[in-house]
């Protein structure tokens, strides 16, 4: 299987009829969940249904969770390393979140899939982030003084909402077999590849390779991939 | 005559679609959606035997499901009691092997809770083992009705639950006319009421029944 998707991969043909440069269609789904501030649902290769909510709190800051309802032996693992590679890459502008001097919002993630958690996914998993965060409404707070304690207070303004400009990357996945690469890799070509990359691109560009993370690679590579996205 | 918030009347239940075969790599699976409140379920199995119980349940619900949803809901008592309620229900059910060296794990997760989710999880089920192919000695529904601002209601959503005066969730082997889970929450209701939900929700687990049976049937049809 293996091989096959390699040799295909040369040729410029992929297992889904696909070209090297295509990517598939995703169906999302905004709005889709009532308990949350924003939410999608991103319907591919497995369904993944991402939540956000805000809370006040004394720094900003967002928090990503993945969870699935199949649970594995190395379910946490994959959940933990992929939760962090996704922070690092969603470098996101926290200054916008302040809402006075004192608090600021906070973005807590919930992805919930309905397949196993694993790396193969990070692509389809920051897609599912990116549109919920799309979708996320930020509600209008009203903050006076209390003239006796000096203390911030805070009060909710139904149906009035504040636009923040969050800026967010666009995260993809790139593989790699001999020179070719290609893009939207799905769970066999994702193992199949010789090489993968991720790439955050916002308003700065970051390209790491995958179980590397920490380690310079080829620059001639480098210079392939960005060229190719 | 009189409406609820939704536009419903007061016996009307909320749309009811069903999804059945949406992971290829487990034996049964669906997503059952009834109104808002969503819930997913996957079938593994029959199986060799891995652990005592026949049926071994895992429910949960996502973080997202309601406004006071927990994380960590497999600590939670009320999960745990209601997780062995579903497996003592359903090991009534299934037909496995005369040995008894066959299991099967069940995982069920509510992703959105707009009310009557208990229900919803009792009929996720129902139609999972179905989709599944285990044999079963009934088909269980489940439905959910309630005294709400003085009335008697069917299907409540979340915001009629909370304020509830009574919340009756039964579930009903339809082939053995047989009440098989009953669980009343309730401030004060007469005997009376109590009577009434009670047959009231008979009456709506044989709609339920017909509604489901007609839908997987044609599911089922379509896929041949």
């Amino acid at each position: 299987m293996k091989k096959f998707i390699q040799e295909g991969i040369l040729v410029n043909v992929r297992s889904d009829g696909r070209v090297n440069k295509e990517i598939r269609q995703k169906k999302s789904t905004h709005g889709y969940l009532l308990y949350t501030n924003g939410s999608c649902k991103v319907e591919c290769e497995t369904i993944i249904y991402t939540g956000i909510t805000l809370e006040l709190q004394n720094q900003p800051k967002f928090s990503i969770k993945i969870q699935s309802i199949k649970k594995s032996q190395t379910d946490k693992q994959k959940a933990l390393y992929l939760e962090t590679l996704l922070q690092q890459l969603y470098d996101l502008d926290m200054k916008n979140l302040w809402i006075s001097e004192k608090k600021a919002f906070v973005l807590n993630i919930d992805v919930f899939m309905l397949a196993e958690i694993n790396e193969a996914y990070a692509e389809l998993i920051a897609f599912s982030i990116q549109n919920a965060i799309q979708d996320l409404k930020f509600p209008e707070i009203k903050v006076t003084q209390n003239l006796l304690t000096s203390d911030e207070e805070y009060e909710l303004q139904e149906n009035k909402f504040r636009k923040i400009d969050l800026k967010i990357p666009n995260i993809s996945v790139v593989g790699q077999v001999g020179l070719q690469l290609v893009k939207d890799l799905t769970f066999d070509e994702f193992f199949a590849v010789e090489k993968k990359y991720i790439i955050s691109k916002g308003e700065r560009l970051q390209v790491r390779q995958f179980e590397q993370i920490f380690e310079p690679f080829d620059s001639d590579d480098f210079l392939r991939v960005v060229q190719f996205i | 005559m009189r409406r609820r918030n939704d536009g419903r009347s007061l016996n009307q239940l909320r749309n009811i679609k069903i999804k059945t075969g949406i992971d290829l790599t487990v034996d049964g699976s669906c997503i059952y959606n009834q109104g808002l409140t969503e819930v997913i379920c996957f079938i593994r199995g029959p199986r060799a035997r891995t652990q005592n119980n026949l049926i071994v349940i895992d429910y949960s619900s996502s973080p997202f499901s309601n406004i006071d949803a927990k994380r960590n809901s497999s600590f939670d008592k009320e999960y745990s009691m209601f997780a062995e309620n579903l497996r003592e229900s359903f090991e009534n059910l299934v037909l496995l092997d005369e040995r008894g060296k066959s299991e099967i794990v069940v995982n069920v997760c509510v992703i959105q809770n707009d009310g009557s989710s208990k229900s919803a999880v009792f009929n996720a089920v129902t139609i999972a083992l179905l989709d599944a192919g285990v044999r079963m000695r009934d088909f269980l529904v489940s439905v959910n009705v309630g005294l709400y601002q003085g009335d008697i209601i069917v299907d409540m959503t979340n915001e009629e639950q909370r304020d509830a005066q009574g919340d009756l969730t039964i579930s009903y082997q339809q082939r053995q006319c047989k009440i098989d889970y009953y669980e009343l929450k309730t401030l004060k209701l007469n005997s009376n009421e109590v009577l009434w939900l009670s047959e009231l929700a008979q009456q709506k687990a044989e709609e339920v029944y017909k509604i489901l049976r007609n839908d997987i049937l044609s599911i089922k049809r379509n896929e041949l």
